[in-house]
């Protein structure tokens, strides 16, 4: 077949990661295969042994991720005396080299049955398997900008939907940061973010049977979300923390990469659909019964969570 | 290539790639990693993946680019790279410093003559 060369390349380089944090694997695998993927599309005469074997054995790959520091370089040493502490430095550079060198080879042996990779080639996806791999909840936080470092101003929107019974879908688009959603008992839209960028347009907008709630126009932002029960939810975001909050509608979730948090109400029934790339996902109770809501969520790379 | 011209440019080239790359993204704004790949052969600077792709990763890990994957139609996702308000600094800075070397270098001409 002719992918599992590709999966065999993705695997060893996953395990020659060794001293990674499992996020940051995660990301350069998806990295990696994404670049095969476009060159096996583009070049129509690239082969995938010509495209793996450009990309280098994922060891040398591996070595280049863990240990590219680039090259010590001193502006200006023209005396004996710094010449005697480069020389030293250098020893001690030497030295502590070796050790990192034995310490490497001690942890491939370590890790030899560390996760594997798998690519499943009608979806094109990497999996991950078993959840051997633990996404810890930390690994995505360095993607996104901290948004919570400074305390931005705040914009709040209210809007009040008085013909609920005339909508059919509410879409929630944010690109990153932290969304909370929850409901709420009126029949209002309302938002709160705290967000560097004040919008130009208008978030809320209606077109026919559908809102469409954009916070892209914000970037990097945090933002709590109340919308009325029953009614479709289509939540989009990037990258970043999503937390549902026993929400009682139909619901679609789409992440790329980072955490979907989700808190079933305790008095509802939900059937879950997942799609995942390299995710951990917690297990849900998904009900049958003809009143349940379907909850569909879809996630890259990151965790999704029951709180 | 002699031995000696290899190691020689691999060494230069190091430091040198991390100042285009970031020179690259002060105006494009925004590249994932094939296109900084083509970018680089058509500037006649080839470029291998796998020094890339852990350099792209390196530089987000300092800070000075911030990585964003965007989800495609079909397959995987893409990550994009931007510059951030210190790797913008730090360009600054090193555009400097590569200038004085280029300087240098055209003393030294200037030099010989007096001596």
């Amino acid at each position: 077949m002719k992918y599992s060369k590709l999966e065999s390349y993705l695997t060893a380089l996953e395990r020659e990661l060794v001293s990674l944090s499992t996020g940051e694997r995660a990301e350069i695998i998806l990295e990696i295969k994404s670049h095969v993927e476009e060159k096996l599309d583009s070049d129509s005469g690239a082969s995938l042994e010509q495209v793996l074997a450009d990309l280098g054995s994922p060891t040398e790959v591996a070595m280049r991720y863990m240990s590219d520091k680039g090259i010590e370089y001193k502006a200006q040493s023209s005396d004996v005396a710094s010449a005697i502490v480069g020389i030293f430095k250098w020893s001690v550079i030497g030295l502590l080299g070796s050790f990192g060198i034995v310490a490497i080879l001690a942890l491939v042996l370590v890790f030899s049955l560390s996760p594997i990779v798998q690519v499943d080639e009608e979806k094109g996806k990497v999996k991950i398997l078993g959840g051997m791999i633990d996404i810890s909840e930390n690994d995505f936080d360095d993607i996104n900008i901290d948004i919570n470092k400074h305390k931005k101003p705040e914009i709040e929107i209210i809007r009040v939907i008085d013909d609920i019974a005339t909508v059919e879908e509410i879409q929630v688009l944010a690109l990153d940061g932290k969304l909370e959603i929850e409901n709420n008992d009126a029949n209002v839209i309302k938002i709160e973010c705290q967000s560097s960028e004040q919008p130009e347009n208008d978030i809320v907008t209606r077109a026919g049977a559908k809102y469409s709630i954009d916070l892209k126009v914000l970037e990097s932002s945090n933002c709590e979300v109340e919308l009325p029960s029953k009614v479709k939810l289509d939540l989009q975001m990037n990258s970043g923390v999503m937390r549902l909050d026993e929400l009682k509608n139909p619901t679609n979730v789409s992440l790329n990469s980072g955490r979907i948090k989700w808190k079933p109400e305790r008095n509802t029934n939900y059937s879950y659909k997942f799609e995942a790339v390299a995710a951990k996902i917690d297990s849900f109770e998904s009900s049958s019964a003809e009143n349940s809501y379907p909850v569909s969520m879809k996630i890259n790379s990151g965790k999704i969570k029951k709180w | 290539m002699a031995m000696f011209m290899r190691n020689w440019q691999a060494q230069i080239r190091k430091g040198y790639l991390e100042l285009v790359i970031l020179q690259l993204l002060s105006t494009h704004t925004e590249l994932y990693g094939i296109q900084f790949l083509q970018t680089l052969e058509s500037l006649g600077l080839e470029t291998k993946e796998g020094t890339l792709y852990p350099l792209l990763n390196r530089l987000s890990k300092e800070g000075l680019l911030k990585p964003k994957w965007v989800p495609q139609e079909k397959g995987v996702p893409k990550k994009y790279y931007k510059l951030t308000t210190l790797g913008k600094k730090q360009l600054e800075e090193m555009a400097r410093e590569f200038a004085m070397m280029n300087k240098n270098l055209h003393e030294i001409g200037n030099l010989q003559e007096k001596l």
